[in-house]
């Protein structure tokens, strides 16, 4: 019996069963594995994309870039051709500044929500962009337009509007743990978990949700829709993890979290790479990265020319349920 | 691990190179490692006061020059007022303004120490001055002469004759020149007959001497006319004596202020002025007095910097000790802050200013320049200007805090200085880009955190023990580095983590 509530977890017990902190990860991982030269790769969405291309991995069809103000107009041709269309800072981290057009009213723009978005709006979005507001360091920046990715239906239902995306840790070119993160009421359409979004486990070697965990603590329905979140599958599972490890090869880092978008039509696409990836993935899957980290370090120094086939069955063998 | 036993190299070696200077400090050369003695300080004010007569004023006042080298503060309080120092032959406060209204009072105040009063003798460079003899005629010039012939015969130096002039002067019935001197320059002036009489008997027989005044030392608050002195030019040095008691030693507690001939007070455009003084003693920790300056340069860094660099040494040595901090916050506990550097600055900026004073300051800057911003924010302008226009803002309000604070009075007991509001004007702009970039919840969580951070740096920096180690060991900052490597390879949990992690533990309980 407690009275109190429970502030602090014993660090021995977290340590028990392997959950690791910023500090473990950046001394253990980041720092060691990630040599800081190919962090252009992940940090522009450009680059990442570039690399992808040419290692024929699917991505959001690229429109465009801006790089000046005066772009509006190819702005306008492209929504006209394509009638939907995603803006987005190239260097912008945790999904800020990302600008959804579905579609067009008269003159103007109408955004994922529904809203309508000016001509002067739509510039000085821009100009935000550009002007580097949501670029790491506040550096010059310049903008994406990217396809819009409709999200699969199966996982579409799981969100409470916005597009629910993937995020694979893969170390050393083994996948270590999977989750998928979607959208809450109280995440405002966003899946970023410390809004409010929920990050929901997903078992490696099925491709099935075994957990699901939200600010406030594990969770078996989302909380807006109670739509039931355990045992769902998530589809095209086969590929997604070939697809993780390819990507994660393009970028010359040994510690890398990999987001794909799960497209209606073309499967999973690659959205970006993260050399710093977070913590909460642990949350989501009720489980510590360090037992798989641990195993996984032994394992490639054993077999250092294991072939990606190899290694994504010893993941999903060692790390399933 | 990997550099581990690299680490523990430099650790050791940092640690034995810090350590062992500062064992060598105290035990072979004696530097006290606790701030105990305490040294006394004297705080001397100069007031000036006067009327404008309604032209333009230059007011000039003679500094005690010979405390140059002594001097720990000084301050000229002015309003409205041009303030500027002549360091010359002699050392003057010159205020100058075009007009003023009423009676006007100018302040000078220093703060030296006690032992850098008690001197009495001046070396001299250069020759003797020359003497010019006084025009005196008929029976004054008789008497005079009388009263040399007399002084010679009775003295054995420039010193005893000087001394015996006064002491005859002051007692007339001993012989009957001295009644038709004293008559004479007592119609000449009633107030300064004795010093008039006695420079020119020193001058009818070669000696130089010129009037000096001083200032007595008493603890207790209270007003005082400057006191009349008098120096003579002995062999080698200038000396000054008291010549209302012209036989006895220089009386304790009293102090010179200024000599050399110059008069203590020209005042241009003004009448009735006069100068006054007022003196209280200060206790302080005796941290410079205790040590030598002829030790090698690195043994005592802060002895060889000349007064002026010294607080900016004070606070060099105390920022390695605010990123200690910072870095203990950050890894162990995992609160976020605005940058590593920047808690350390806003409490460097603390000290500087008094730390309620600094928060109203900076939490008033901070709101201002938000309400701004989202003002702004609806003209829809390009980011540098949006920001730009914000540090515009952030500086006017600097200058309204700098007008306000000058008119209720802070002007002289607090002189907010430039660095401290650069680092709030700067604080301020990084806050409101943060707001744009992560939205408010980020912004205030880490300006909270910086506050936090910054106070807990400000309260350990504000210790008179650290900054005593730190002055006069700034080797002890070798011992911080290998403190702040050895944190470095801390890889476990962070205080909040454990809060974050806390229900995962029950989850898999």
């Amino acid at each position: 019996m407690r009275f109190f509530p429970k502030l602090f977890a014993s660090p021995a017990a977290l340590r028990r069963v392997g959950i690791i902190g910023i500090n473990q990860r950046n001394a253990e991982f980041v720092l060691p594995e990630n040599p800081r030269k190919f962090y252009d790769r992940v940090d522009s969405k450009l680059t990442t994309k570039k690399l992808a291309l040419a290692a024929s991995i699917p991505t959001p069809t690229l429109y465009g870039v801006i790089r000046r103000q005066s772009a509006r107009k190819m702005v306008r041709e492209l929504a006209l051709e394509h009638g939907s269309l995603v803006i987005k800072p190239n260097r912008g981290s945790g999904g800020k500044g990302i600008l959804v057009l579905t579609g067009m009213v008269g003159d103007n723009y109408r955004k994922a929500s529904g809203v309508e978005l000016g001509e002067d709006e739509l510039r000085w979005h821009i100009s935000n962009i550009l002007g580097g507001l949501f670029s790491l360091g506040g550096h010059r920046d310049f903008a994406l337009v990217e396809e819009c990715v409709y999200p699969d239906p199966i996982l579409a239902d799981l969100s409470f509007q916005g597009s629910p995306d993937l995020r694979i840790i893969v170390f050393r070119g083994y996948p270590v743990m999977a989750m998928l993160r979607v959208a809450t009421r109280k995440s405002d359409g966003r899946a970023n978990l410390h809004q409010g979004a929920l990050g929901l486990g997903i078992d490696l070697a099925t491709g099935l949700i075994h957990h699901a965990y939200a600010s406030g603590g594990s969770v078996t329905e989302h909380p807006d829709t109670g739509a039931p979140l355990l045992g769902k599958a998530i589809p095209h599972w086969e590929v997604v993890l070939p697809l993780a490890v390819k990507a994660a090869g393009t970028t010359g880092l040994n510690y890398v979290g990999v987001d794909l978008m799960m497209d209606a039509k073309r499967g999973p696409l690659l959205l970006e790479t993260n050399a710093r990836p977070g913590l909460t993935i642990q949350m989501a899957n009720g489980a510590g990265l360090y037992p798989r980290l641990k195993k996984l370090r032994e394992r490639q120094e054993e077999y250092p020319e294991e072939e990606a086939e190899e290694r994504i069955a010893f993941s999903m063998e060692q790390f399933g349920k | 691990m990997k550099g581990g036993r690299l680490l523990f190299a430099y650790v050791f070696l940092l640690v034995l190179a810090g350590g062992g200077l500062v064992a060598w400090k105290v035990i072979w050369l004696g530097y006290p490692i606790i701030p105990s003695e305490t040294r006394d300080e004297w705080l001397l004010e100069a007031k000036v006061s006067f009327q404008p007569t309604g032209e333009p004023i230059t007011v000039s006042l003679a500094l005690p020059k010979y405390l140059e080298e002594r001097v720990l503060s000084s301050e000229a309080a002015s309003v409205g007022y041009g303030f500027l120092r002549e360091q010359g032959e002699e050392w003057r406060a010159v205020w100058t303004a075009r007009e003023r209204p009423g009676t006007q009072r100018l302040y000078f105040r220093l703060r030296v120490p006690e032992k850098a009063l008690a001197v009495r003798k001046f070396s001299s460079r250069g020759d003797k001055p020359a003497v010019v003899e006084p025009a005196l005629t008929g029976m004054t010039a008789e008497a005079a002469k009388s009263l040399v012939e007399h002084l010679v015969a009775h003295s054995a130096d420039e010193g005893s004759f000087v001394r015996h002039a006064c002491a005859l002067l002051l007692r007339e019935e001993d012989r009957p020149e001295t009644g038709v001197l004293r008559r004479y320059y007592e119609k000449r002036s009633a107030e300064l007959w004795l010093e008039a009489a006695v420079l020119d008997l020193a001058a009818l027989n070669g000696v130089s001497a010129r009037v000096a005044y001083g200032l007595r030392l008493e603890e207790e608050p209270g007003v005082q006319a400057p006191v009349r002195l008098i120096e003579y030019r002995d062999d080698s040095e200038w000396v000054v004596f008291d010549p209302s008691m012209p036989e006895e030693v220089f009386p304790e507690g009293v102090a010179v202020w200024s000599r050399g001939g110059g008069s203590l007070l020209v005042v241009e455009g003004g009448e009735n002025s006069s100068v006054t003084f007022a003196t209280t003693r200060v206790q302080v920790a005796a941290d410079v007095a205790a040590l030598s300056a002829n030790h090698p340069i690195f043994v005592s860094l802060f002895d060889s910097l000349p007064l002026s660099e010294r607080s900016v040494f004070r606070y060099i040595v105390l920022i390695p000790i605010g990123v200690l901090i910072v870095v203990i916050f950050r890894n162990f506990i995992g609160i976020v802050t605005l940058g590593t550097f920047m808690p350390v600055l806003l409490a460097l900026a603390f000290l500087e200013i008094p730390i309620i004073l600094a928060l109203v300051m900076f939490g008033t800057m901070l709101a201002v320049a938000l309400v701004f911003r989202f003002m702004l924010s609806r003209l829809h302008l390009l980011v540098v200007p949006r920001v730009a226009a914000c540090v515009v803002v952030v500086s006017l309000l600097m200058l309204v805090f700098s007008a306000v604070g000058h008119r209720v009075g802070f002007a002289t007991s607090l002189q907010i200085t430039l660095f401290p509001l650069i680092i709030l004007a700067w604080t301020v702009e990084r806050m409101s880009l943060l707001w744009d970039e992560e939205g408010a919840w980020v912004a205030i969580k880490q300006i909270m955190g910086s506050v936090v951070v910054a106070w807990v740096a400000f309260v350990v920096m504000r210790l008179n023990v650290v900054q005593h180690i730190l002055t006069f060991f700034p080797e002890v900052l070798l011992i911080v580095l290998a403190v702040i490597m050895l944190l470095g390879r801390y890889a476990g949990y962070r205080l909040f983590e454990l809060m974050r992690f806390r229900r995962v533990e029950e989850d898999l309980a």
